[in-house]
């Protein structure tokens, strides 16, 4: 059986996150800095009458920074309770992916990427890296 | 809420937590910093020694060269006055607390929204320049 997942794109890769996580997508033109915040937070912008922080994954996962386009994209994501956005270069797509065509990481990938991808799915010859949300916007802060 | 400019971004902060606003000269001294802390500075102010903290240095937005306005509060009946850029207005809002641990932090009261759509962080400047109290009592 296959899952909706929506796809996004950071740098030459591909990622997917199930859409049963994601709330909404959004454009993204700036957001209100947060002193004090861990780097990788983007800051805090209001997107239907919420305020949501948005974490920046080009800094998150190491990439280096882009200038801005109009491409860019807020994922906003909910994990638990907690409702967050992912800064992306762009998103477009939803796609069916069918779980068992998901496998583990390589083990150089898991560590080069610091459990931030939990798997990888090859569809027609595209690959999709499959985050693991929790991690991404900080698990450990949640306690 | 008192909202002001500091760096590129606005903050607001509660009117009832400011005893008073004053326009910034250059006559404050700059302190020893043998112990780290907070920057400040000191200014003579009714007739008495006033430690300013620039909130552009304590929240590492910029130097804190273009603060003009300074913001009093007043921690364990001390005076501590904060140098902003400039004021910006007065208005009824309503503030909203960040509730996600990924935008907690010192200082950090919640945000609210001065009708340009996007939040504006409210401060609780009773949380900030804390190092400033370590240099007096040191």
């Amino acid at each position: 059986m296959t899952k909706l997942h929506v796809t996004f794109q950071l740098g030459n890769a591909s990622y997917a996150v199930p859409a049963a996580d994601v709330l909404h997508l959004e454009s993204y033109d700036t957001a209100t800095h947060v002193p004090g915040a861990p780097a990788f937070v983007a800051g805090i912008v209001q997107v239907r009458g919420r305020l949501v922080p948005v974490v920046d994954l080009r800094v998150r996962f190491g990439l280096p920074a882009i200038a801005h386009t109009i491409d860019r994209r807020v994922v906003v994501v909910q994990v638990g309770t907690r409702v967050a956005g992912l800064l992306v270069d762009s998103a477009r797509e939803v796609v069916k992916l069918d779980p068992a065509a998901f496998d583990k990481p390589p083990e150089l990938l898991e560590r080069q990427a610091a459990g931030f991808i939990k798997a990888v799915a090859t569809v027609a010859q595209r690959m999709y890296l499959l985050v693991d949300l929790p991690r991404i916007i900080g698990e450990e802060l949640s306690s | 809420m008192f909202s002001f400019a500091c760096g590129r971004q606005s903050f607001a902060v509660p009117v009832a937590a400011i005893e008073e606003i004053f326009e910034l000269g250059d006559d404050a001294v700059t302190l020893p910093r043998v112990r780290g802390g907070s920057a400040a500075r000191l200014l003579a102010r009714r007739g008495r020694a006033v430690p300013v903290v620039s909130l552009g240095v304590e929240l590492a937005i910029d130097d804190g060269a273009r603060a003009r306005k300074a913001l009093v509060i007043r921690r364990d009946g001390e005076p501590i006055a904060f140098a902003v850029d400039r004021m910006l207005g007065r208005q009824e809002v309503v503030v909203r607390t960040l509730e996600d641990p990924l935008v907690q932090a010192p200082g950090i009261a919640g945000a609210t929204d001065l009708g340009d759509g996007r939040p504006t962080l409210v401060l609780d400047l009773l949380e900030l320049g804390l190092g400033v109290r370590e240099v007096a009592a040191s």
